[in-house]
């Protein structure tokens, strides 16, 4: 073998080897975020554009790693982002009703849609990482006493709160966020949900991404 | 009136004084108020509820029937007979004697047409407007217009704005400010075009300007938040999640640098309101559709059908696929819960195959007189009779107050707008041939709350064209052929009984019953 192409083998190996071999971990404990001291600086103009249902649709499923096309189907079948909901999220439907442009304002059922469309992509995310462990995305190795988180603010909880929010923000949690949403496990458990620790997974990922910061840009 | 000697008033005197004081004031009065009034805006009207009905005051109900394309009045209610029409008739859009049908005690008419193919497509059209006329004529008004743009969006807008006449509202507009404040969802619009553009008023409360709903049969999904999404948590959970996350938006560093943003302030009053349409159960009493597995698997996910379902699925059988029948069946459901009290439906652009005839809709609906005017006229205005009177057969058959008697009808008015007319002339004696856009027109308007059995204005049989009318008095006015889209935007609200203080509107007392 060529000098070259031995280099190349070796690189390759290096570069594949750790990844196959690669253990689902829980998520660090992320470097949190200080919130600001004091008031923060108004944005002046305050442009804010809501995303519409393809950047939604194709952030959720990013954030989540969800198929674009399986994030949300109304009855399992129509596509929430493309035909029920399309309008509502601030689409347009030109070959039908002749709608060329969105009126450019959120209407009254677009956070309910918005809604639904998380609601969809959580539950198949939390479903899938539970059911399979070894594969899991974002919810991995968080430790559950039965049902229940078994440390509701232990590390891999933090981290998974951390994760959550790098991937739908893009930033690391301020510390406020994360204790908030250590408390909202605490609050699920004292509902006494039969499930607390599989619905706090479903209501932290819902809350972070139906946040404004996450819907608006 | 001299003072006495030491100053002081007589008993005479006195009274004189006081009866010249409280005539001033009688007179004064009204004076100083009218100032008071020509110095209020319309805006500080509004603020002062001068346009808001006191809570609990009953609500009226606006449908407006888009008839988009271009619905002829003189294919319909002021059609012409040839024997009218002298010797032009046989170049211009009038139809055999026998065609045009007169209603007992009525001057509306109704046309009969027979034909063997629908333009250029091979299905036979026949159709009689002559029983839906004999059973409305009470509750039937034309009024006659000239429009001002033979643009089809334009005039679509213009048609449900009055040109503007009101700052710019839509009818749709005004009757949720008016009537709708407490509803969940005052204007819901289900039109095409022009039929579903906002007005250019930017005053308004958020809510008064209207939800867009494309697919009618499947929107009520989207009116609850989780119900229906197969494992999604339990109500008292999804509480605890928009808590968490209200409490953060407010707190985050992107939410405090955004908060004087409109869009976030809309964004965060529309979450608010969201829980209200939830707590009212919409998700089910909208849902016109039945429990279908596999195509519409209902109770598999939790789901139910409306109570008033079957009820309507069996006046309007065929609202899943005819948009236009799907609409009418929202439009009901709309009323009946009072989810809003104005609703937009029409027939839109596109062919829609099916049915008993192998068509619901033609290309491009009344506009399809371009290929074949009396055809496309007739087969379209038996479309718009149709749905309506299905429309209104549910309404009449659903109370509204148990203690006056009224039904939802008596409380509903149908304005079926459209885009303009169509020219008149045609080869001598053709009885299928083409037509174009033309400002001369009318419209129909339907309610117990309109002047029953009544044309306001009228149709010369020589031209076949459309004349005015005096909006106040009702006086037809031969020869007057002057835009009127503010008479008839102020008609309509003026038989609805709208609060118009400080609107600058013409008088349309005519339209009242």
């Amino acid at each position: 073998m060529h000098r070259n192409q031995l280099l190349f083998v070796t690189v390759l190996a290096l570069g594949i080897g750790p990844s196959c071999a690669d253990k689902v971990t829980a998520p660090p404990d992320p470097e949190l975020l200080e919130p600001p001291s004091g008031p923060v600086a108004r944005s002046a103009r305050g442009n804010l554009r809501f995303k519409g249902p393809e950047r939604i649709n194709q952030d959720f499923a990013a954030a989540l790693e969800l198929r674009p096309d399986a994030v949300c189907l109304e009855l399992g079948q129509y596509s929430c982002t493309g035909l029920v909901h399309n309008v509502a999220l601030g689409g347009v439907d030109p070959y039908g009703p002749g709608l060329y442009e969105s009126s450019g304002v959120t209407a009254s059922t677009t956070p309910l849609a918005v809604e639904r469309v998380a609601w969809a992509a959580c539950t198949q995310r939390v479903d899938t990482d539970l059911a399979t462990p070894a594969a899991s995305v974002i919810f991995r190795e968080v430790p559950l006493t039965g049902k229940k988180l078994a440390s509701p603010d232990g590390a891999e909880v933090r981290g998974v709160i951390g994760l959550l929010t790098q991937r739908v923000l893009l930033r690391n949690p301020y510390r406020n966020e994360v204790e908030r949403y250590v408390r909202l496990a605490k609050d699920i458990e004292s509902t006494g949900n039969a499930e607390p620790a599989r619905a706090w997974m479903q209501a932290v990922c819902f809350a972070i991404l139906t946040s404004t910061e996450s819907v608006f840009y | 009136m001299s003072l006495r000697k030491d100053g002081r008033l007589s008993r005479r005197e006195a009274l004189k004084a006081l009866s010249m004081a409280a005539a001033g004031s009688t007179l004064l009065g009204p004076l100083l108020i009218g100032c008071r009034q020509s110095v209020e805006t319309p805006e500080s009207r509004e603020k002062l509820g001068f346009r808001i009905d006191p809570l609990g005051s009953k609500p009226k109900f606006l449908v407006v029937i888009a008839a988009t394309g271009g619905a002829s009045i003189v294919d319909s209610f002021l059609a012409v007979r040839e024997s009218e029409g002298g010797a032009n008739a046989i170049r211009l859009n009038t139809f055999p004697d026998s065609a045009v049908q007169s209603v007992a005690g009525s001057r509306l008419r109704a046309v009969r047409f027979m034909g063997s193919k629908l333009g250029s497509i091979p299905i036979p059209v026949s159709t009689d407007q002559l029983a839906f006329v004999q059973k409305y004529a009470d509750d039937m008004l034309v009024a006659t217009s000239i429009g001002t743009s033979v643009n089809h969006t334009v005039a679509q807008k213009r048609s449900i704005t009055g040109n503007a006449a009101w700052k710019g509202r839509t009818l749709q507009e005004c009757v949720a400010l008016q009537w709708g404040q407490g509803m969940p969802l005052p204007n819901v619009n289900m039109a095409v075009g022009g039929y579903g553009e906002r007005g250019t008023d930017v005053s308004l409360p958020a809510a008064m300007y209207a939800e867009t709903v494309t697919s009618p049969a499947l929107w009520p999904l989207g009116l609850d938040g989780a119900r229906g999404i197969l494992g999604a948590p339990s109500a008292d959970i999804i509480a605890l999640a928009r808590k968490a996350r209200a409490d953060l938006d407010v707190q985050s560093v992107f939410g405090q640098t955004f908060a004087n943003s409109e869009a976030m302030k809309r964004w965060l009053a529309q979450r608010e309101g969201g829980a209200g349409l939830e707590a009212q159960d919409l998700i089910t009493r909208l849902n016109v559709l039945p429990d279908l597995p596999p195509q519409v698997p209902l109770s598999q996910y939790g789901l139910g059908s409306s109570p008033d379902g079957a009820r309507v699925r069996q006046v309007l059988p065929d609202f899943f696929n005819d948009p236009f029948q799907g609409q009418a069946a929202l439009a009901f459901l709309l009323i009946k819960y009072r989810v809003s009290c104005a609703i937009t439906i029409g027939p839109d652009f596109n062919v829609k195959l099916g049915g008993t005839a192998g068509l619901y809709n033609p290309p491009l609906a009344f506009d399809f007189s371009h290929n074949d005017h009396r055809s496309g006229q007739a087969f379209m205005w038996a479309r718009i009779m149709s749905t309506v009177d299905k429309l209104i057969s549910l309404l009449k058959s659903e109370p509204f107050d148990a203690a006056t008697g009224e039904s939802l009808w008596d409380r509903t008015m149908i304005y079926v707008a459209t885009d303009f007319g169509r020219t008149r002339s045609r080869p001598d004696n053709a009885m299928q041939f083409g037509s174009g856009h033309d400002l001369n027109n009318g419209f129909l308007l339907m309610s117990p709350m309109v002047k029953g059995n009544t044309i306001l204005g009228g149709v010369d049989p020589l031209t076949t064209l459309t004349y005015g009318f005096d909006a106040a008095t009702g006086v037809a006015q031969p020869g007057k052929l002057t835009s009127n889209e503010p008479d008839i935007f102020s008609g309509v609200l003026t038989a609805m009984g709208a609060d118009l203080s400080g609107s600058g509107l013409p008088d349309a007392s005519a339209f009242r019953a």
